[in-house]
């Protein structure tokens, strides 16, 4: 449960337009070594994510200028190594589901979401195993 | 009103409709949990929509509603009649709120006290529950509160109220625990708080140590505010009056506040002040005594405690000069630099740690363990297995697979298998632009997955499936297990998914439909004018080809507009379930009013017909409903007397039959007793003797649709209220439909209401007539005919005519009409027959001649012509041409 800095730092690019799920996510990653990059829509976070690739990619859905599934599809025709996503969102609908996944998301969650419970899904898409 | 609020009410008049439907519904499956969640859903909903208004009447009984149903649906309650008596109560209640915001925007005061004896009675019968951490004892919970501590307000804060309340103001300590769950109740506790009446100084504390981040709930609130208030009691109580439980307050005596504080800085040294201080006291020399303590306050610097105990001594100058008292022990505490005793009043509160009763155990902070992350590497696999399913389309396919692809080894290095193969597929689907290689490896894996393979965490296996299986599930139904709750953030977190509505449905206000079907009603009569328009093109100005081009395009827009009608009508199109949701309730309190046992069956509730004819039926059919229960269905005794069996049969059916819809009710009671109705009628002069020895059985059973005929030995509370079937017959009337009546004596009744689908569009026979054209509705026409003049003959000073073997009056339009001129035979001699229904009769109307069968939009006659009641109402024509449609039901 102690920050536990990785030997290679994990990179996260959180995606999301709420500066206070930003400011959660962030808060909770860091504090298990994980380096936290922000971006408020999915346009400045293909930016982020051409310049140095990411690890995992924590994507709202509803953003303004550009919304999460636009991103994942950009991101996904790019030829950068293509890290999981996971989609985080309030819509808890299938259908809302399989538009991320068609979209290029690998896993849903819906908010409200623990941080155990976010923290651990991170970890295992980053294959880094779960409990500490 | 605002729309907000209407939304409101509307929207809570269906809840309410639900929630009684549930009720009922629970009555026959008491065990139905579907029905249960449901009814706490509603329920939870309408409580929770209520909060968004000032009606803590409304509130409070809900909240108790949702609570009780919360107790219920968790099995710590059983469900029973006397319960649903309860709630239906309750909900009752709430309606009659829902009416009076309607009706006047607020609620009266005076259901304050029933709204709380209602959801006292609700929770009475909630079990209190041992883990509950005594939040459902409001009482003892906002005692237990821990209240501010004066000495932690600033000083300036404590001198403000102080003065305030020298003044005469009562002055309270309040401690406010918001519930945890408030977030999702859409409360906002620090506003509350913000904004407290007379809020002279407020503070937040922690309830409890903050936990790591990790653990932090931010969806809870974890804070307590603190709060000193200068304000009368009450406004306080009217503020808070929607959560009094999560409150405490204390009154307090403003002398407590005066606790002068700061730096000692040495010790006393101030020996020759205190004595002069006194000496100017003593003289009773207010303005020297301020004169002499300003001029040491001005020498000290602020923070020390000399400067605080001055600024006291002068502000209790100022308001209470003469309470000399408190201004000698003020001086007098200079000497020993700790604060006057001024114990006859002040007391700090005992308890300054957190109530330990009140905090919920801590949640420790912990990772998921073993067995949670295997389940959530199965959904994660099982995910991915998903999105490889998906039709292998668009042009980030390939991103897709690899992300994929990196998920599943990042997958299997979190088993703690190696993820060679999964490289190895990716390359292939890559080439193959498919997800198949990838997705065939997946399926195999996943069938695989079984004990042996996943045996580096054999116990966390077991845990995803059923322990302790001999044969451990297969893998892929743990798979599956495991999706359903691992990304289950909304089950876990319980009532915020209930709160998701299925299906999406637009509400729309009635006005904006209306206005819809206005305007395409004039566009279909407007299209009409095309077909003039094309033979005048062509007769009046020779142009064949823009008429036929005309014509054409004529049909392509009669197509559009006839679909548009159509699909206007469909919106307004409402099931009858509509009204016959609220059968079931009133069923059942009329026949328990009446002692009388009877099982309701409902049919074909998924009929639909246009929304102002079902809501035509509602009345009657609930004045029907209620005449069969009060008159036609049997007590038990009298049933199990008569060979039936005890529990009576009610039978509502609801069918379409072409254009019209029928509803049948069908009751298996006591039948009606054509010689009673005789007699009534006789007694009550609606018929003469003669026609009492005359009339046939059938008929007279239809005397009861006669006007003040009610058949009732005594007026009762339920169907003797003064009307009786006429008024049933005349609203079917209205809505253009017909009442048929058939019963058996001993074996039952049956009632037939016959209506149109709608009443928007009215088909209409255009006729001819002394050179006027006129409309006649086509329901009414049975058929035309074109009858020789020989055929007519005279009996009795009376036109007939005999047709397929019937003899059938004839009447002349023109004599109705009043109009002086005889009907013109055609060429051949015939004249022609428009045979009309009226009634129960047939009646043949002498027209000069037939046109065509249009449809119209049927509009009232306004004013004064409105009282003209031989005619049914005007309509436009497609010339432009204003058509008069009769009405024969009055005409003949």
């Amino acid at each position: 449960m102690n920050p536990r800095p990785e030997p290679n730092r994990k990179r996260v690019l959180v995606v999301d337009d709420a500066a206070t799920v930003r400011m959660y996510h962030r808060q909770i990653l860091e504090g298990a070594g994980f380096a936290v990059d922000e971006a408020i829509n999915g346009i400045e976070g293909l930016e982020k994510a051409l310049t140095a690739p990411y690890d995992l990619y924590l994507v709202d859905i509803n953003m303004p200028k550009q919304d999460g599934y636009d991103f994942l599809r950009d991101l996904r025709r790019r030829e950068i190594p293509q890290a999981p996503a996971m989609m985080i969102s309030t819509e808890a609908e299938p259908h809302d589901r399989r538009l991320a996944y068609e979209a290029g998301a690998n896993f849903y969650l819906t908010k409200p979401i623990k941080p155990e419970e976010l923290l651990s899904h991170c970890r295992l898409l980053l294959g880094l195993g779960g409990a500490a | 009103m605002n729309p907000l609020l209407e939304q409101f009410i509307q929207e809570s008049r269906d809840f309410l409709q639900g929630i009684g439907a549930k009720l009922i519904g629970l009555e026959d499956a008491p065990d139905s949990a579907e029905l249960m969640t449901e009814l706490f859903r509603l329920v939870h909903t309408l409580k929770g929509n209520s909060g968004l208004f000032e009606f803590p009447e409304m509130t409070r009984v809900l909240h108790a509603g949702e609570d009780l149903m919360d107790a219920v649906r968790d099995g710590r309650v059983g469900y029973s009649p006397t319960l649903a008596d309860q709630l239906l109560d309750a909900m009752d209640f709430v309606a009659l709120l829902i009416d009076e915001i309607d009706q006047e925007g607020a609620i009266h005061a005076e259901h304050a006290a029933p709204s709380e004896e209602l959801s006292r009675a609700l929770r009475a019968l909630i079990p209190a529950r041992e883990d509950d951490g005594g939040e459902k004892t409001p009482a003892a919970f906002s005692t237990g509160l821990p209240l501010p501590e004066v000495a932690a307000i600033p000083e300036e804060r404590r001198m403000a109220a102080w003065r305030a309340a020298a003044e005469g103001m009562p002055l309270f300590l309040i401690a406010y625990r918001p519930d945890e769950e408030c977030f999702f109740k859409g409360e906002d506790p620090f506003h509350q708080a913000r904004n407290a009446p007379g809020l002279a100084w407020g503070a937040t504390a922690p309830r409890e140590a903050w936990p790591k981040l990790m653990a932090l709930d931010c969806y809870r609130c974890a804070l307590d505010f603190q709060l000193l208030a200068v304000v009368p009691r009450e406004a306080l109580d009217e503020y808070f009056r929607y959560t009094p439980e999560q409150v405490r307050v204390e009154p307090i005596d403003p002398t407590r506040l005066i606790i002068p504080a700061g730096h000692p800085n040495g010790g006393p040294v101030y020996g020759e002040f205190v004595a002069e201080a006194l000496e100017l006291l003593e003289a009773g020399d207010r303005e020297g005594l301020k004169a002499h303590a300003r001029a040491l306050l001005e020498l000290s610097s602020p923070e020390l405690w000399l400067s605080s105990d001055l600024r006291w001594l002068l502000a209790v100058l100022e308001a209470r000069p003469d309470d000399a008292p408190l201004q000698r022990r003020l001086i007098e505490a200079l000497n020993t630099l700790t604060s006057p005793d001024l114990s006859d009043v002040a007391e700090r509160p005992a308890e300054t740690e957190t109530d330990p009763a009140a905090g919920e155990e801590t949640r420790a902070p912990r990772f998921a363990l073993g067995e949670e992350d295997r389940a959530r590497v199965e959904a994660l696999l099982v995910t991915q297995a998903e999105i490889l399913d998906l039709p292998d389309k668009g042009d980030w396919l390939n991103g897709r697979l690899r992300s994929v692809a990196a998920t599943l080894s990042a997958c299997l290095a979190n088993l703690g298998e190696p993820a060679d193969e999964i490289d190895e597929m990716l390359a292939a689907a890559l080439e193959a632009a498919s997800a198949e290689p990838l997705r065939e490896w997946l399926e195999a894996y996943l069938e695989g997955m079984d004990p042996g393979a996943a045996e580096p965490e054999p116990a966390a296996s077991a845990g995803a499936g059923k322990a302790a299986t001999p044969s451990p599930p297969p893998p892929s139904q743990a798979a599956t297990d495991s999706v359903a709750t691992a990304p289950g953030g909304d089950i876990k977190f319980g009532r915020r998914a209930e709160d998701a509505m299925p299906g999406k449905v637009l509400k729309v206000d009635q006005v904006k439909v209306d206005r819809l079907m206005g305007l395409i009603g004039e566009m279909v009569v407007a299209k009409n004018s095309l077909p003039y328009l094309a033979n005048r093109a062509e007769d009046q100005y020779g142009v064949r080809e823009l008429a036929r081009e005309i014509k054409g395009q004529y049909g392509v827009i009669n197509r559009i507009a006839e679909e548009m009608q159509d699909a206007i009508m469909q919106v307004r199109m409402m099931p009858v379930s509509f009204i016959f949701q609220r059968f079931p309730r009133l069923v059942r309190d009329i026949s328990r009013k009446l002692g009388k046992e009877v099982n309701l069956v409902l049919e074909g509730e998924e009929t639909e017909a246009d929304k102002n004819i079902v809501e035509a039926l509602a009345d009657p059919l609930i004045h029907i409903i209620r005449n069969s229960l009060d008159h036609g269905l049997e007590t038990p005794e009298v049933r199990t007397a008569a060979g039936k069996p005890r529990t009576g049969c009610l039978l509502i059916r609801a069918l379409q039959e072409s254009d019209r819809a029928l509803i049948e009710i069908i009751d298996d009671g006591r039948g009606i007793d054509p010689e009673v109705i005789k007699r009534k009628a006789y007694e009550k002069g609606l018929i003469d003797e003669a026609r009492l020895e005359q009339i046939g059985d059938r008929e007279a059973i239809q005397l009861i649709f006669a006007a003040g005929f009610s058949t009732a030995e005594t007026v009762t509370d339920l169907s003797g209220r003064g009307v009786g079937m006429d008024v049933v017959r005349n609203a079917i009337d209205q809505a253009g439909g017909t009442v048929e009546l058939s019963s058996e004596l001993g074996k039952g009744t049956t009632l037939r209401l016959s209506l149109p689908l709608s009443m928007a569009v009215t088909n209409v026979m255009v006729i001819e007539s002394d050179r006027q054209i006129f409309g006649l509705p086509m329901d009414l026409v049975l058929e035309t005919v074109r009858l020789p003049a020989d055929c007519i003959r005279t009996i009795k000073r009376k036109m007939t005519a005999v047709l397929r073997g019937r003899i059938v009056p004839l009447v002349p339009l023109n004599g109705l009409l009043s109009i002086d001129a005889a009907p013109i035979p055609n060429a051949d001699g015939e004249l022609a027959v428009m045979v009309v229904r009226v009634g129960a009769e047939r009646v043949g109307l002498l027209v000069d001649d037939f046109r065509e069968v249009v449809d119209v939009i049927l509009k009232p006659l306004p004013g004064e012509l409105g009282k003209l009641a031989c005619y049914a109402g005007s309509a436009l024509l497609g010339d432009g041409s204003v058509l008069m449609v009769l009405n024969p039901k009055e005409l003949i």
